[in-house]
């Protein structure tokens, strides 16, 4: 674990928000206020129920949407307009994505050369065809895939396979951040495992900054430093991850955590599951009080005021939730 | 029981090399081999092309290589019937129809050729265009497309030959207003579709260029929409020209289009069969043909259809 003294701050998300105009008068929050700081060097895992703003968030940060208020500062440099197109570029080749679907996330029709080679020739990162060549059976290999690989198509390979074209894909462009946005939820558990390791030995190699966006908290806690808690597009919860796990505050996050099964059946016998009531609201036109109201345990009249802040309640650990002081 | 002698000292581990794990068996292969590849397993799309070149090249060299000519009237073999001389007979004026049914492929294909790069020029630019740019350019241009689809095909194209004279430029010419609308739309949806898919997010990702994205991410995946719609739009662009002829407002006579001919042996149906039966039959042909090979294209350019 790093030190405080240490930690040195590459993505400073400030208050972004994401709305989507649904219809003429109804808005659909995917992100509200989310504020965040990553530091250099570590994982920062993202959990949530389908729906809650996770990818949402992931996808603005890069500026696949346009965010709705708020700021980016990658490294000291805030991502908006003002950017001029060089180093707008730039940025977009530091900061990379691994995608959800490994069977959406690959160009059909073009071979795996031109799919993994596609960011050095954007960013011309390769001198000549032979380089690219080169860099990209290199590229094949790090990842465990062979060079003859490079002159196939995607359709060819297993889930895992691609899944590993892809973390290539993104590995090309010599990145210092990525986010991965559910890199193993359509993947076999025994190639969750294979490609949770190498992105955990890239990340030692390579000097990686991950956002690991999952829903599956037992690998979230297993690869990342910190974890936090989303719910609705709003933040409940952000803590180390050990942390999160033993000393968990929200409400919501209690229930989340009461909910993993437990590979021991005589504990699992008698592990309680904490219940929510009613079922995830609509996050369309949503009112002012806190998010999680309508399903809370411990709802009180304060809480129906605004959604609260995250408050650090102990160091390292934020909460967002008035009942807890 | 017997199995007992079977000991566990007698398992050997297999060892296999981590090459091997990952190891395609199947060659590779590009995307047009791998759709002739499965072109070929069917039978009926492969039946279909040979035919279909086989009219192709009737239709260039029978009426070159034939002593006879398209407009020639020998009024000593009205109505023969098939012989050494005439192969498919003769007709109400002695014309021979074996040249005629061939200069009469000839515009009907004539005519599938210009549908079809009608189709591929307009139709695919205009559904590209309104897909890209969206929003409010979108909306009026699919405005635009549903006037054109409100309004029945048949009444325009009629009015059309009306006012202009008949001829192969006018029947054109009519088929070109409503003929895109079809591709325009497909091209649209399938370029809607694709716009959002992670693939693409990959490539805007990556920093590559819109001009990047069009021609490597969206053009190449939409070959397979564009090529089947073709193969169905050329059918319906030669049974336009054939009923309009029919029904006596397309192409007049001397000249001889399929569906002129249908009409004159349509006359004498009772009397001398064989003046329709062969200008029949190739049309016939025609259309199935180009209806076979086009769904045959459509299983073998899928990537989702592999078997």
């Amino acid at each position: 674990m790093m030190t405080n003294q240490e930690k040195q701050i590459l993505l400073d998300v400030k208050h972004l928000k994401k709305y989507f105009q649904v219809g003429k008068k109804q808005t659909l929050k995917a992100v509200d206020d989310v504020s965040i700081q990553i530091y250099k060097g570590e994982t920062l895992g993202l959990v949530g129920e389908s729906g809650c703003g996770k990818s949402t968030f992931g996808r603005t940060i890069l500026h696949l949407y346009e965010p709705t208020e708020g700021s980016v500062t990658f490294d000291g440099i805030t991502v908006d307009h003002s950017l001029d197109r060089k180093q707008a570029h730039e940025l977009s080749r530091r900061m990379q994505m691994i995608f959800q679907d490994p069977y959406a996330s690959l160009n059909p029709r073009r071979k795996i050369m031109d799919i993994v080679g596609e960011g050095m020739d954007a960013h011309g990162l390769a001198k000549n065809r032979k380089d690219k060549e080169d860099q990209v059976v290199n590229l094949l290999e790090t990842v465990g895939l062979q060079a003859e690989h490079a002159d196939r198509f995607p359709h060819e390979f297993s889930g895992g396979q691609r899944q590993r074209v892809g973390i290539a894909r993104a590995l090309a462009v010599n990145p210092d951040f990525i986010v991965c946005d559910e890199p193993i939820s359509a993947l076999d558990v025994s190639i969750q495992a294979q490609v949770v390791n190498l992105l955990e030995e890239l990340q030692e190699e390579r000097g990686l900054t991950y956002l690991f966006i999952a829903h599956d908290l037992s690998m979230v806690k297993h690869i990342s430093d910190r974890i936090g808690v989303m719910y609705l597009g709003c933040l409940m919860e952000l803590a180390d991850s050990e942390e999160l796990f033993e000393n968990p505050m929200h409400p919501y996050t209690k229930a989340l955590l009461s909910a993993i099964p437990i590979p021991d059946p005589e504990i699992e016998k008698s592990r309680k599951r904490i219940m929510l009531e009613g079922s995830l609201p609509s996050p369309i036109n949503l009112k002012n009080e806190c998010k999680f109201a309508s399903r809370c345990p411990n709802c009180k009249e304060s809480c129906m005021q605004r959604q609260p802040e995250l408050k650090e309640v102990s160091p390292g650990h934020f909460v967002a939730c008035s009942c807890i002081e | 029981m017997r199995n007992e002698a079977i000991e566990d000292s007698l398992f050997v581990k297999v060892k296999v090399k981590a090459e091997e794990k990952e190891h395609i068996a199947a060659p590779a292969s590009g995307m047009i081999a791998d759709a002739w590849l499965r072109l070929r397993k069917n039978k009926a799309a492969v039946v279909a092309l040979f035919i279909l070149i086989a009219i192709i090249l009737l239709a260039v060299f029978a009426p070159v290589f034939s002593k006879y000519s398209f407009s020639d009237t020998d009024y000593g073999s009205v109505f023969a019937q098939p012989n050494a001389d005439h192969i498919f007979g003769a007709d109400q004026f002695g014309r021979d129809m074996w040249v005629r049914i061939w200069m009469g492929t000839r515009i009907s294909l004539m005519i599938a050729a210009v549908a079809a790069v009608l189709d591929l020029v307009v139709g695919v630019l205009y559904g590209a265009v309104s897909a890209l740019l969206g929003g409010r350019v979108d909306a009026v241009m699919q405005r635009i497309i549903e006037v054109l689809v409100g309004i029945p095909h048949l009444i325009i194209v009629i009015l059309f030959l009306m006012a202009f004279p008949a001829g192969v430029g006018t029947i054109i010419a009519a088929l070109s207003i409503t003929g895109w609308v079809n591709m325009a739309r497909l091209v649209r949806a399938e370029i809607l579709k694709l716009k959002s898919q992670e693939f693409v997010m990959a490539s805007q990702v990556l920093g590559s260029s819109k001009f990047y994205i069009i021609m490597k991410d969206l053009i190449p995946n939409t070959v397979g929409v564009i090529v089947i719609n073709v193969m169905f739009t050329i059918p319906n662009a030669i049974f336009t020209e054939a009923f309009l002829s029919f029904i006596g407002i397309g192409l007049a006579e001397p000249q001889a289009s399929l569906g002129v001919l249908i009409n004159g042996g349509y006359q004498v149906l009772q009397n001398y069969p064989h003046v329709l039966i062969f200008p029949a039959v190739v049309i016939v042909l025609i259309m199935v043909c180009f209806s076979v090979l086009g769904d045959g294209l459509r299983d073998a350019m899928d990537p989702q259809m592999r078997k």
